[in-house]
Formats: structure tokens, sequence, C-alpha cells
């Protein structure tokens, strides 16, 4: 079964670990089974929970679940598979030439993000067995190149597929020319079956992205910096076909002028406050605390 | 007489240093030819890593890349020979309709 996804998104330092954590105990507290992953590079879940939180699942409390997830443990993982699948597949030399760019290859633009899709399939699979996934997600720029990942991904594949059919093709006429009227029969072609399932996957995920099983919320704060920064969220998810569903204002001072304008541009979302707090959230009885008279995001 | 014999072996001294020179030039141009092939291979595979977009060869994102590698070795092979055929199409064409 597939859990119900929640993305805690916005600028940097609006809080997005806090509120996301603050949601969770709410959540668990009302008798969910909840997993909180923070897929950001920069974790902070494990200050705010005050407790050590590792890339496997730590259980907190009874009903309760997180993790940090590291993004290089799934890089390696998928280089070290590809380096694998290479060594059985290609003859030796030629392995053995290309094995030297691998090293460097874990640094390549796009690995992070990538890394990220990874681990979300990876809570998809749902091995917990839990009702509800929170991920903390990493500041804008990078949470909009994992989330655009699996659509721009589609696009290449599309064209690939199409290209590699007409090569099939091509190959199919010479084949028939050179064995006459005898009939063979049809080869599979690796290739495009790599193409056809990276295609499945992805159009999986992308409608998983899109579908209501997918909740998104704005983690901002009263300055115009996070409100600017945040309507780009909404107009760039907007493209991809996602529905921003609520705004949390945090750190909110009381400005009634600020609040209405929030109102006012993300009309189709619902925007629910979280009030300036003097202490440090910090600690599971501290979540507990806030989380009891906050009005959730959904 | 001796000075004449004088002259003639600084001649024949002067001529040897410049055959020796030459000869170290030559030696030295072919000990640097193999190393100038290689470098401009270097450069040549240089720059289509960095700069394959240039020359018609978009960049799709590296794990669709990675995905597809392990099943490509054929086309990759091909590839590699394109690239190194690039530098003779002639050669390239004569092979193909095999004139020899």
């Amino acid at each position: 079964m597939i859990p119900e996804i929640y993305f805690f998104m916005g600028k940097g330092g609006t809080g997005k670990s806090t509120c996301s954590a603050v949601f969770s105990v709410q959540q668990s507290n009302k008798g969910k089974r909840v997993l909180i992953n923070s897929i950001d590079p920069a974790h902070n879940l494990s200050q705010i929970f005050g407790r050590t939180l590792f890339h496997k699942c730590n259980r907190v409390e009874n009903n309760l679940y997180a993790k940090e997830t590291d993004l290089n443990v799934w890089k390696k993982k998928y280089l070290t598979s590809i380096e694998e699948e290479m060594r059985l597949a290609y003859k030796h030399q030629t392995a053995f030439n290309l094995n030297k760019y691998f090293k460097t290859l874990k640094y390549s633009p796009g690995l992070e993000e990538y890394a990220m899709i990874l681990a979300i399939e990876d809570n998809l699979k749902n091995k917990e067995n839990v009702e509800i996934v929170i991920f903390d997600t990493p500041p804008t720029a990078l949470f909009l190149n994992f989330i655009s990942l699996p659509y721009s991904s589609l696009k290449w594949l599309e064209q690939l597929f199409s290209l590699r059919t007409l090569i099939l093709k091509k190959r199919g006429t010479i084949d028939r020319i050179r064995r006459g009227n005898k009939q063979k029969e049809k080869e599979s072609d690796m290739v495009s079956e790599g193409i056809t399932s990276m295609i499945s996957r992805f159009k999986d995920l992308s409608e998983i992205f899109r579908s209501k099983k997918s909740h998104y919320t704005i983690v901002m704060n009263p300055d115009s910096l996070s409100f600017s920064e945040s309507q780009s969220i909404v107009n760039h998810l907007g493209d991809l076909g996602i529905n921003v569903e609520s705004v949390i204002l945090n750190k909110y001072d009381g400005q009634r002028i600020f609040f209405e304008s929030v109102v006012s541009t993300f009309r189709e979302a619902r925007v629910v406050t979280l009030k300036k707090e003097e202490e440090e959230i910090v600690g599971l009885e501290r979540l507990k605390e806030i989380s009891e008279p906050w009005r959730a995001p959904n | 007489m001796k000075a004449i014999c004088l002259k003639i072996c600084r001649k024949i001294t002067v001529k040897a240093k410049e055959l020796f020179c030459s000869i170290s030039f030559f030696e030295k141009g072919l000990a640097t030819q193999v190393i100038e092939v290689e470098l401009i291979q270097l450069e040549n595979i240089f720059a289509l890593l960095l700069f394959g977009c240039f020359v018609g060869l978009p960049a799709p994102p590296v794990h669709l890349t990675l995905e597809l590698l392990p099943k490509m070795e054929k086309e990759l092979i091909i590839m590699m020979n394109r690239v190194f055929a690039s530098k003779d199409p002639l050669g390239e064409l004569f092979s193909t309709l095999d004139i020899t």
C-alpha cells in the first residue's frame, strides 16, 4: 500500500524541518503510523528530535519513525550496481577502460537529485508499513530540480525510444533482405527494454507526485524574500501539474497585513500560522507541546 | 703543412658537431612525435567531454546515460571508432566501399 506523502518545502532557514517534525508528532499522536525522512543533504532532524538519527529507520516513539537519508549512500549503491552490471555485460578491455571514469561520476551534476528519487522510490515500497511519509526537503533550487527530474527524464526517454524504434526497424529490414524469406525469431533489444522500463518507472513516479496521495506544503516566513520564493515554487509546481495544498506562515509575529497578502496570493492553498517561539523547539516533549494547539496543514 | 692539417681537423670537428646535432634533432623529433599524437588525441577527447553539446551532442541527464551504459557496448565501440576515423573521412569512405 502506498502511504500518504507530505512534502515540506520552501526557502532555506524558514523552518521546514521544524514544521515537518511538529506535523509528524501531531499525526503520530492521532494514532497514525508516521515516518519522517529528511532528504536534505544538510540534515536538522537529529537536533530537532534531540537524538541521533541515522540513514536507516529509527523508532522515535510508538508510532513515529524517523530517518536522515544519506544521499552519498544512495549514489554509491547506484554507481556500484552500474559498475557490476558493466563488468558482467562488457568485454574485459572495454569495461577496464571505462572503470576509471566511475570515480569522478559521483560528482556529476544531477546525480544528487537522482539519489533523492532512489530514496523516495525506496520509501514508496513502504517496508516500514506506515500510513504517512513526511519528507523534509532541501531548499528550493535543489527541491525543484529533484521534483522535475521524472518529467524531464520522460521527455528525453520518449525521444530516445522513438530513435531506437527507428534503428530496430532498419536493422529488421537489413536482416530480412539478407535472410530472404527465412523467418527468424524476433530478438530482444536490451537498450529498448531498458528505455521502456525507465519510462514506466518515471511515469509511475510522476503520477504519484501528481496524485491525491501527495500533499505539498510551503513553509515561509513573514518576509518579502521567502514570500517571492514561495510564489516561484507555486508557479514551477503548477507547470508540472502539481498543486500546493497548504502554506505555513512560520515565525508569524501577528502582522495582519502580511497574513492577508499571503492568503490573497495563495488562493488555492490553506494558510496556517505558527507563531514565533521565544524558546527553541528541540526535543520530543517540546514538539508535542507545540503540536497540540497547532492547526495542521491537512 | 701543419697549419693546413690543423685547419682540416677544425673543419672535420665542426662538421662532426653539426652531424651529431642534426642526429639529435631527428631523434628528438621521433621521440616527441608519438607524444604529440597522444596529446592531440587527449585534447580531442577533452574537448568532446566538455563541449560535446556544441557539436550536436546534447547532454542528457546523467542517470539516463548510466542506466543504458551497461547495455550499449556495441554502440560505444562504434562511437569510439567514429571518433578515431573522423580525421580521415576519405580513408573511411574507401574502406566502406572496399577500394584498395
